[in-house]
């Protein structure tokens, strides 16, 4: 391995080949330009919003869009465009948290079971079966309030239930490398079993799950704001898009904003990541196609 | 605007939608039966044993499948008449001499009822071994002496000026059956063992619906409804969503919703605001050592912007809470005596070196609640003070175990109302604390002046006193007076409703229209 | 095959015991105390403490699960706390309103997805292709609850051509129907792009085999062999991803029961979990991980007798 290979210059141009590769296909192209704004809406909610997300206006409360609150203001007449701006902060952090530490923990319990003891696997294995017995909003539902409704309870539950379905893939990886021929001479020569697998078959298998994580991370965003609309989720006074939905859905009668003002970042954000997984997917690793 | 009947400008989206679904579906929704009454409740009811009854669903379902000696008549101003009684002789403080109606039978085959039901149905309150609930509220009952058959005699220990009209005639009045009851083991909870009204319960299933239905044996005034199938739609929001879409007859919504309503009433729909005479308070429990000092409490109530909750919450269709009096009754305060000031809570706390308190505030968790609980929220944190907001179900409030009980910090409730000061302000004192006195107040003091009030014949005099008992109650930092409860009500022209005059239904009542 | 089919039940039979131990064990170890929410106001520390051996909550943790493990064998779910009725009751009349939901639901993924998919794969990279291709990506992307308040909102609330709350318990089996329709279509929208991706996908490996070339050289029409042959074994593979879907739908599902007030286990979870209602969550759980343990184990199956490389990997 040459220090040439990492050197900065070279690693920008790939990133740029990488993402001109991606931009010619429509879906990529669509994906990514979603995606950039709403990272940077989230990233500059404090510039962009206009208002206190969480500041109360009640006499000028249900408004419908105007000049001075774009989205209208909510049942307490705060800004609704603010809340929308800050719940995508909430949003991004729920899925790039939740998505950092499942796939993190996923990959070193899937190493672990492919290449540890075969004891070692079956109790993983198991485990990993146990967990996936949950339908996750269901189990979510049922242990959230134990461990007290919250952002962090949102992003452990989706991390315990999305740790099997990357541990697994890691497993089936790591048993069908370690059968490869290198794998068996490197072994032979004497490499530690660690070492293969951090040197050797960990950089062979991370690019495709790192391509399947970014597909999951729609599902992480509605998940977030499917809790938060079942009141398991973010709380009050902080705003989460399913927050502004459940008021939407509540106050249905008396604007028809609030929904839409919900819905859409939720819908532009899943869409978003989910065109840029899929053109990932295909640019990068048409392989995976199959196995999806 | 989107309202529930697409208007002529939406008709862009009705016609291309239309066209697509028209062939999908076809037929329509069934046509509502006439013979049901489809009601929203907020909940399932939690007991329907009288010693118990807690939420609204309770007292409404007591209300209508009991009889009491007299009951409120339905219309717009308070009236009542006798129910199974046939004559009441009030004219001593110390005794009530009835005689009951011949010929009121009970459901499930437990026979007529007669003063044996009475006696056992009042004196089984003051059992302490039932721990029922409203055991304050017969405190000052000797017995209840069995005369005939029919005829009895219930003997006071003290004179009790309240409590005929604010206990007797009100839902803790019921009479239940004592054979039933007995076979029950003395308690029940919420499948009633034995009632005697004009409907009966049918079915009920947890969650889904509770189904009356006409009661066969009664020969009393009945309405145009052959069953009644009560929802639990927890949210007001949704229940009027429901009734837009046709399928409630009947149903109560938030007040802050009134002007949307009759700008644009769902079909067929007829909107009314009632007032309603149950305070809505904040109550905060001293015992709980966060808020033992009084300063605290205080800076808590300093805090608050109650005009704003008012504001969002009700309208503006809401009155005031100046107590627990409402306006037009014997010591109701004509004032609102807190005002905010921040400056002063502040102040308070750091005092009190409390600052960077964190509460948690529980509340039955509907909208209108839930508006006023962020509002609470958005007031309290400007002092300095995190509070956590913990909505629940009706039923979960309202029950009240030894573990919620030592963990009772803020909560904002509605009591059920009465024009009797007394009713509400009995309650707090330190025999119920673990009970209905969640404020955990115990003041000598307001104990004594309570039974000045009870024994002071005299309306204007009585409600003198009523005004210091409120005064103290507020002062001592532990009662927050929100407002005096509106109600909009919501139901189908084809139908006239029975409705006492705070909202509440009379299932009896109940007419077709012509 | 007979092996693997054993082993794979057996499986799925401890899974099953592990997952409702792990969850007995965690929703016990919730703050709040069983007797008292049992018992209400008359929770006195005699009664309480009678109650409390009763229920074995005195045993270690160990023996309680032992023993709630052996009371749902026997059917035995305990005591729903609010209506103080058998949780298998409440679950009784919850539970088949949400298989209903779900099977509506499949049906709606099936009948849609499955035609689309055939037709794309016919018409391979025309111009529907790709629009189902980002149609079925799109579809996917947008969460169920979503959906469910926007088709309530027009098709209920607005047009009133759908009922808006209920199944239809007392209606008959069209006013049931009617009232499936939108949470159905609610719940299997998004499963009709994946169904149509891969029938499509399943399609277009199965017209290039040599047993359709072959027959199309015998002279057999293409649409014969499109419908009676190719889709025939196209479809076989979609009949396996119910397993991976079930769960998913049953979360779908949930928010679907809340949105449209529709009885099943989505909508009890949520109001046992208002009401802390722990023996009645722990039952929609248990209920709900059966059905999916069920889905996954049948779905392996299926898998394997279809495609025995399956049995190796377990992927």
């Amino acid at each position: 391995m040459s220090a040439l290979d990492t050197s900065p210059p070279k690693r920008s141009n790939a990133f740029f080949s990488g993402l001109m590769r991606l931009m010619r296909d429509p879906m990529g192209a669509v994906g990514v330009v979603l995606v950039t704004l709403l990272v940077l809406s989230a990233l500059f909610a404090g510039v962009l919003a206009p208002f206190d997300p969480a500041a109360i206006d009640v006499p000028n409360k249900l408004q419908s869009p105007s000049a001075t609150h774009w989205l209208g203001t909510d049942q307490l007449g705060r800004d609704v465009l603010s809340r929308a701006l800050y719940g995508g902060q909430i949003a991004l952090t729920v899925a790039l948290v939740s998505t950092a530490l499942s796939v993190g923990i996923g990959v070193v319990l899937g190493m672990v079971a492919g290449f540890g003891p075969r004891w070692l696997d079956n109790l993983i294995v198991l485990s990993f079966d146990t967990v996936r017995a949950y339908p996750v909003i269901i189990l979510a539902l049922a242990v959230g309030p134990i461990f007290g409704a919250g952002l962090k309870t949102v992003i452990g539950i989706l991390v315990v239930t999305s740790i099997p379905y990357y541990g697994r893939i890691v497993r089936t990886s790591v048993i069908s490398a370690s059968k490869a021929d290198y794998v068996e001479a490197l072994m032979a020569m004497g490499m530690s079993r660690v070492r293969i697998v951090a040197r050797h078959i960990l950089p062979n298998i991370i690019g495709p799950i790192l391509i399947l994580a970014s597909m999951d991370i729609p599902v992480y965003i509605a998940a977030e704001a499917g809790l938060s609309f079942l009141g398991v989720g973010v709380k009050p006074p902080q705003s989460s898009w399913g927050l502004i939905l459940d008021d939407g859905y509540k106050f249905i009668r008396q604007t028809y904003w609030l929904v839409i003002a919900g819905a859409t970042p939720l819908i532009i954000a899943t869409l978003g990541f989910t065109f840029l997984g899929e053109a990932l997917r295909d640019t990068f690793d048409p392989k995976l196609r199959e196995g999806v | 605007m989107l309202h529930f009947r697409f208007t002529q400008t939406d008709t862009s989206i009705t016609g291309t939608a239309g066209a697509i679904a028209a062939a999908a579906f076809l037929w329509a929704a069934p046509a509502a039966q006439a013979e049901t009454l489809t009601i929203a409740v907020p909940s399932d009811p939690g007991y329907l044993d009288p010693a118990y009854w807690g939420s609204t669903v309770d007292q409404f379902l007591i209300d209508n499948l009991y009889p009491r000696l007299a009951k409120p008549v339905p219309g717009d101003e308070w009236k009542f008449e006798l129910d199974a009684a046939e004559s009441v002789d009030l004219s001593d403080p110390l005794k009530i001499v009835f005689e009951l109606k011949q010929g009121i039978m009970w459901t499930g085959g437990y026979g007529e009822l007669t003063a044996e039901d009475v006696e056992y149905s009042y004196e089984r309150h003051i059992d302490p071994d039932l721990e029922s609930g409203i055991v304050t509220e017969f405190q000052y009952l000797e017995d209840v002496e069995v005369t005939g058959k029919y005829t009895g005699i219930i003997h006071l220990s003290e004179p009790y000026a309240p409590f005929w009209g604010a206990t007797l005639t009100f839902t803790s009045g019921a009479i239940i059956s004592k054979a039933a009851a007995d076979e029950a083991g003395g308690w029940f909870e919420s499948t009633p063992v034995a009632t005697a009204s004009a409907y009966m319960l049918k079915e009920f299933e947890p969650g889904n619906k509770l189904v009356l239905e006409r009661n066969p044996a009664w020969t009393g005034e009945t309405g145009d409804f052959d069953e009644i199938v009560l929802l639990p739609i927890g949210d007001e929001n949704a229940s009027e969503l429901a009734f837009a879409a046709g399928e409630l007859d009947y149903t109560r919504t938030s007040a802050a919703n009134y002007e949307t309503l009759i700008a644009n009433p769902p079909a067929g729909g007829v909107v009314k605001l009632a007032q309603t005479l149950d305070p809505l308070f904040l109550g905060i429990t001293q015992t709980t050592e966060l808020l033992a000092d009084v300063k605290v409490r205080r800076a808590i109530q300093l805090a608050l912007d109650i005009p704003t909750i008012l504001a969002a919450t009700t309208g503006g269709h809401g009155l005031p809470a100046t107590g627990f009096v409402p306006a037009g009754f014997p010591g109701h305060r004509a004032e609102v005596t807190l005002t905010r000031d921040l400056d002063q809570a502040r102040a308070l706390l750091a005092e009190a070196g409390a600052e960077g308190l964190v509460v948690r505030l529980d509340y039955v968790n509907n909208t209108t609640r839930d508006t006023a609980a962020q509002i609470m929220q958005a007031n309290l944190a400007e002092a300095g003070i995190t509070l956590e907001l913990n909505g629940q179900d009706e039923g979960t409030f309202w029950s009240l175990d030894e573990i919620r009980a030592a963990d009772l910090q803020l909560h904002l409730k509605a009591w059920t109302g009465n024009p009797e000061g007394y009713y509400t302000m009995q309650y707090f004192v330190e025999d119920q604390i673990g009970y209905w006195n969640w404020e955990g107040y115990a003041n000598d003091e307001y104990n004594a002046l309570l039974a000045q009030a009870r024994t002071t014949e005299d309306d204007a005099a009585r409600g003198e006193i009523y005004k210091t008992l409120q005064l103290m109650l507020e002062e001592s930092g532990s009662f927050v007076f929100v407002s005096q409860e509106p109600t909009v009500i919501l139901h189908r022209d084809t139908i006239i409703p029975g409705i006492l005059p705070d909202g509440r239904p009379v299932f009896h009542a109940f007419k077709k229209a012509e | 095959m007979l092996v693997y089919i054993l082993k794979r039940t057996g499986l799925g039979i401890l899974v099953l015991i592990l997952a409702i131990s792990s969850l007995y064990v965690l929703i016990q170890a919730a703050p709040g105390d069983p007797a008292s929410a049992m018992l209400g106001p008359r929770a006195t520390p005699d009664l309480k403490a009678a109650i409390t051996e009763k229920l074995g909550l005195d045993k270690p943790m160990p023996v309680q699960v032992f023993n709630y493990l052996i009371s749902v064998l026997s059917g035995d779910l305990g005591t729903d706390l609010k209506s103080k009725q058998p949780v298998t009751d409440t679950l009784a009349i919850h539970l088949p309103r949400t298989i209903e939901l779900l099977a509506a639901s499949l049906f709606v993924a099936a009948a849609l997805g499955i035609p689309l998919g055939c037709i794309a794969a016919v018409r391979r990279n025309s111009l529907f292709d790709r629009l189902i291709g980002i149609l079925s990506v799109s579809v996917i992307a947008v969460p169920a609850v979503i959906l469910a308040i926007f088709g309530m909102l027009i098709f209920a609330a607005g047009l009133g051509w759908v009922p808006a709350i209920g199944a239809g318990e007392d209606d008959g089996l069209l006013g049931k129907l009617h009232h499936l329709i939108l949470p159905a279509f609610a719940v299997g929208i998004g499963w009709v792009g994946y169904l149509a991706r891969l029938v499509r996908a399943s399609m277009i490996e199965v017209l290039s085999t040599n047993f359709i070339r072959n027959a199309r050289a015998f002279g057999l029409s293409k649409n014969r062999i499109i419908y009676r042959y190719a889709l025939r074994i196209a479809i076989a593979p979609t009949i396996t991803v119910i397993g991976i879907g079930v769960g998913v739908m049953m979360g779908s599902a949930v928010f679907v029961e809340i949105v449209f007030a529709r009885p099943g286990i989505g909508k009890l979870m949520y109001e046992a979990v208002i009401l802390r209602n722990y023996p009645v969550s722990l039952g929609a759980v248990l209920a709900a991980s059966t059905i999916l343990i069920v889905a996954t184990t049948v779905s392996d199956i299926l898998n394997a007798i279809i495609d025995p490389r399956f049995m190796e990997t377990g992927e």
